[in-house]
């Protein structure tokens, strides 16, 4: 089977219709022409962040603005790590994120697998607590659940960042529950027909189906813990265990008069998420139902 | 796990239930997997949301900063949301920006999508640039922003300045003008597109290829084919984009408090900045957990909206 | 008429989070016994005490790491039972929510520092301890004579001292020497009271252009808005925002405060000569480095900034008097020791310690920190020097004379500070000063609303009507 389904066809259609080369050309040309005149605009901040980390001071408030650095002072770079623990707040930011994204995957795949295909009183109520639990604005509970860690004697540790992802948060059950709904009825009967129960069926069909989708859960926990600034700051104490979130909002602080240290700090702490991406957006957007069905 | 038998198995986790050693009923058995496999979520729900919820609803019949004098004042809070004008004036600007963030971006994320989806070479570059800005954190984007819309150093003016002012006019103040502030954080709201993007394209890649080869084996062409075919297989993931957009729009809050602060003049005061304000700014917590549900409920109501119409829309495998 | 139930505030929260958390804990097992009320272990009688001592100073930036590591030894030497641990500045607009969950949930460090309204946000809150009895024992040690006149006003509790001051910084003119040359134009004046607001228009005026690609102004400062940044020049024309006898009526209904609210406008967009940072979307020191403004107003907490900065010769000079005097801003930075905390005695003690003429060299030293201390003043300028020789040429003393001088004062703080100032004045400072769309006159009247809710005559909730009657 062809790797990439849309390219198949189009190629199918233009060797179908006479004077088509010409269009397909065409196509080919205003799509590309599309694409990068769109890719400049969504890359162009980042240039501009890129350009002014580097920047000399005295040329940064120029006007007009210079668009090309006079020369690189690539020094920006260190001030992070000469003013703060930078690199310690890169690992404990990995482990809050990696071990929430690991509980966040585990328990939502199962939930979201519950509410999209087994069918049990209040389900649907449930559901839509589900969706209503992913509006609440955060700032209400922010106290309450700060007393609730308080009790547990959670404060300090991190704790209450991490162990609440493992009850399956909203976002993700929806997510995946979405998900399963559009894994074809059949699948499920024919599993059924072996004599699966339901943990079976979501262990033997649909979890490996729904691999894409994990990883689309582990990705956006991940860039969310790495982003979350308020929690962190709430619950994390002392600058050796802060997340890089947190570390960049304290370099903010400090370096109000300092464009190049502060764009640099946040390319920095940008960077990990970026790296993520590119590691695994291959798996992440490769065929997702069709590799089921034909495994 | 170890310990229940093949048979067992057989008959399911459940089976003890019934002490007459009957099986159970298919639908009762299936009801018991559903909660067992629901549990981590409903646990969850009741410790990390119901509980706090229920006690900021009860905050919001106080007049409280936590730390002095907690006064009862029942109702008050909840009656007199609707008439406070500043409450109103940040519903206005949050639906504002709900109303056009979410149609465009689903349309522009849409798009981009589908344009990377054609087999082009070095899509997981372009994939990348696209998304990169959803991926920057929410602190760093508006600090970024706020460095690009300077009105004469910055990237925007610095492009549009020399543009509009051989025409003799003057490029906007952005964020730093009544009339630009909100449409400014519309505008930088679109750079996020890439994180639904990235979901449009994971969507794409789940449509059966043999739809399509049906679709050509009709004859259809490539248009037709894309709303014929792509399109409504696609409605679940677009459904469930547009309710996630919904919910993040309106709860617009970073762009807002470190870029602008809501001003200037209250012109892009939102909804959760409001509620920051009245109670982490003013310290009026049972003003703010009562004008907090009342969000809530606005919110729920536009998804609730949203599920009402997505069976018109929305096209699932039967469930 | 409202039932009028007085609950202490933990018990209120148990109350509320019994209804729904901790009623539903024992479903996730955890039977975790409710965190002792108390900060420390009663019955261990523990021998050494731990304090927990929160900063306003990140950890590892500008030399507080070495200033600890220099005073904390000695400090350790002379009360062996008392552990202190420095919690470093957690950064960014939410420290004052994260101290207060802090405060409610009862585990809040034992000293704080604050800048600015929070000091007197949470002494009002009563979360502060009165320092009184102490000062009193330890009066000599504390010398309150030392420092200058209006030093304690914000943090004064009928009649009782809360807070500390840990600096004091005061708001002078900084000046770019090189365009002062370029264009023959004189240096200012080095004393207090030798020039006035006139003489600073018109010298704002040689240096504005506004045809200028790009424009030019005279001056900036952070920006001319609802808080102590105008409140210098508002005292200086002889009125208060906030009136010094009743914090509850906001004095900006005075003729007085009318003249100076005028002239702030008409600087700003009627020649233009004050460059609004806000309005521009840069910041009063990018403009004064970017050398788009020959002068700024700011405190000495630039002065590193500025030194390593600058590509351009400059200097420091007096803030020019108002029509009724000379007039500058002194920072409010002070420290509390927490109400709740379980040692206040050794709280104390450690206050006392960061307080003395001891810590306010290191923090000079360290931390280019002015002195509040009247005694350290003349070493200021020295102790500067040998730690950054680019301040051989500035005239530091301009700084420390007006606290010598009992000239200026802090932020003035109202009974509602918080709401008077973010949320009834800034929206009328924003249409005069930033936007230039409306005349003072609503100030005036934004004023009229801040006195009455003040007093308890408007809810929060009406609020909104209220100011929108006015525009």
């Amino acid at each position: 089977m062809a790797t990439t389904v849309q390219t198949g066809t189009a190629v199918h259609q233009a060797e179908q219709y006479g004077n088509s080369k010409v269009a397909e050309t065409l196509y080919r040309l205003l799509l590309y022409g599309a694409v990068v005149l769109g890719g400049i605009v969504f890359a162009i901040p980042f240039y501009w962040m890129l350009r002014t980390s580097v920047m000399p001071t005295t040329q940064v408030y120029l006007f007009p603005p210079e668009w090309w650095p006079e020369r690189f002072e690539w020094h920006h770079f260190k001030t992070p790590f000469a003013v703060f623990p930078f690199a310690k707040f890169f690992l404990n930011s990995t482990f809050i994120a990696a071990g929430s994204a690991i509980g966040a995957a585990l328990s939502s795949s199962v939930v979201g697998f519950s509410f999209a295909r087994l069918r049990f009183p209040l389900r649907d109520v449930m559901f839509v607590v589900v969706l209503a639990t992913m509006i609440l604005p955060e700032h209400v509970r922010l106290v309450p659940t700060y007393l609730l860690f308080v009790e547990l004697d959670w404060i300090g540790t991190y704790r209450p960042l991490i162990i609440p992802n493992w009850f399956a948060p909203a976002f993700y059950v929806f997510l995946m529950r979405q998900f399963f709904m559009t894994i074809p009825r059949e699948l499920d009967d024919s599993a059924m027909i072996d004599g699966c129960n339901p943990i079976g069926l979501f262990w033997r069909i649909h979890l490996p189906l729904s691999l894409p989708a994990l990883g689309v859960v582990l990705i956006f926990m991940v860039t969310a813990q790495w982003n979350d600034f308020l929690y962190p700051l709430i619950y994390i104490q002392g600058v050796p265990n802060y997340t890089v979130a947190l570390g960049l909002r304290l370099f903010e602080g400090h370096m109000t008069n300092n464009m190049q240290a502060l764009m640099a700090a946040s390319i920095l702490g940008v960077l990990p998420t970026i790296i993520l991406f590119f590691f695994a957006q291959r798996y992440f957007v490769q065929g997702i139902v069709v590799s089921g069905v034909k495994g | 796990m170890a310990s229940i038998t093949e048979s067992q198995a057989q008959r399911g986790l459940f089976s003890w239930l019934r002490r007459d050693g009957k099986p159970l009923r298919p639908s009762t058995r299936e009801a018991w997997y559903g909660y067992l496999l629901a549990s981590p979520w409903i646990i969850g729900f009741i410790v990390f949301t119901v509980g706090p919820m229920l006690a900021s609803l009860i905050i919001g019949l106080y007049r409280t900063d936590f730390l002095t004098e907690t006064t009862f004042v029942g109702l008050r809070w909840y009656q007199n949301t609707l008439s406070d004008s500043l409450v109103r004036k940040a519903l206005i600007n949050t639906a504002i920006f709900s109303f056009t963030v979410v149609p465009i971006n689903t349309v522009l994320a849409l798009l981009i999508a589908v344009m990377l989806n054609q087999g082009i070479r070095l899509q997981s570059f372009w994939r990348t640039v696209y998304y990169l800005p959803s991926v920057v954190s929410g602190v760093a984007v508006s600090l970024l922003w706020k460095w690009l819309y300077q009105p004469d150093i910055g990237l925007l003016n610095s492009i549009l300045g020399p543009l509009l002012r051989p025409f003799d006019i003057d490029p906007p103040r952005w964020i730093f003008s009544t009339e630009w502030a909100l449409p400014s954080l519309i505008i930088m709201a679109f750079w996020g597109a890439g994180g639904a993007m990235l979901i449009y394209l994971a969507g794409l890649r789940g449509i059966p290829t043999s739809l399509y080869e049906a679709a050509e084996i009709d004859g259809a062409t490539s248009f037709r084919r894309f709303f014929a075919v792509t399109l409504p297989l696609l409605t679940p993931t677009i459904f469930f984009n547009v309710v996630l957009n919904i919910i993040g729009s309106w709860q617009v809050f970073t762009q807002a408090m470190v870029m602008t602060r809501g001003g200037p003049n209250n012109a892009t005061l939102t909804m959760v900045l409001h509620i920051y304000n009245t109670g982490f700014q003013n310290f009026y917590f049972g003003y703010a957990s009562a004008q907090a549900w009342f969000l809530f409920i606005i919110v729920l109501g536009f998804v609730v909206l949203a599920l009402r119409s997505a069976s018109s829309w929305v096209h699932y495998e039967r469930v | 008429m409202q039932k009028k139930q007085s609950v202490n505030r933990r018990q209120f929260l148990r109350m509320g989070s019994a209804v729904g958390a901790t009623a539903f804990l024992a479903a996730c097992a955890a039977p975790a016994a409710p965190a002792a009320d108390s900060g420390g272990d009663g019955e261990a009688m523990a021998e050494t005490v731990s304090l927990r001592y929160q900063s306003r100073e990140p950890e590892r930036a500008a030399g507080i790491a070495e200033l600890w590591k220099e005073f904390y030894p000695q400090f350790q030497e002379a009360n062996p039972n008392v552990e202190v641990e420095f919690l470093p500045d957690p950064g960014g607009a939410n420290r004052r929510e994260g101290a207060l969950s802090a405060m409610v949930a009862g585990n809040a460090p034992d000293l704080t520092e604050w800048c600015c309204s929070s000091s007197t946000f949470f002494m009002q809150k009563g979360e502060t301890l009165s320092l009184q009895p102490y000062i009193d024992r330890d009066a000599e040690e504390v010398n309150l004579a030392d420092y200058y006149e209006a030093q304690f006003d914000p943090w004064t509790l009928d009649g009782d001292i809360h807070l500390m001051p840990r600096f004091t910084g005061t708001q002078v003119i900084y000046f770019n020497k090189d365009m002062f040359d370029e264009k023959g134009i004189e240096y200012p004046s080095q004393e207090w009271g030798a020039w006035n607001w006139e003489d600073y228009t018109n010298l704002l005026r040689q240096f504005a252009d506004a045809d200028a690609q790009p424009q030019l102004w005279g001056t900036s400062n952070y920006g001319l808005n609802a808080n102590w940044l105008s409140q210098y020049w508002i005292r200086g024309f002889g009125a208060n925002m906030v009136n010094p006898e009743d914090n509850t009526h906001c004095g900006l209904d005075s003729p007085e405060a009318y003249d100076a609210l005028e002239w702030m406008r008409s600087i700003i967009h009627d020649e233009p000569l004050f460059a609004y940072g806000a309005d521009i979307g840069m910041g009063v020191v990018e403009l004064f480095l970017g050398q788009r403004v020959a002068l700024m107003e700011i405190g000495p907490w630039n002065l590193g900034v500025q030194a390593d900065g600058a590509t351009f010769r400059w200097d420091v000079a007096p803030m020019p008097d108002g029509p009724a005097g000379p007039t500058t801003h002194q920072s409010v930075d002070g420290t509390m020791v927490w109400d709740g905390t379980a040692y206040p005695d050794e709280s104390w003690e450690l206050m006392k310690w960061l307080t003395s003429p001891l810590y306010g060299r290191l923090y000079i030293t360290w931390a280019q920190k002015q002195p509040s201390r009247k005694s350290l003043l003349p070493e200021y300028a020295s102790i500067m020097r040998a730690a950054n020789e680019k301040f051989e040429d500035i005239n530091l003393d301009v700084f420390t004379d007006s606290v010598g001088q009992d000239i200026g004062g802090p932020e003035e703080m109202f009974a509602e500070d918080l709401v008077c100032k973010n949320q009834i004045l800034t929206p009328a400072f924003d249409q005069v000063m930033l936007l230039g769309e409306k005349p003072v006159d609503l100030i005036v009247d934004h004023a009229d609303v801040a006195t009455r809710f003040n007093r308890g005559e408007i809810n929060i909730e009406d609020l909104g009507a209220e100011l929108d009657k006015l525009s």
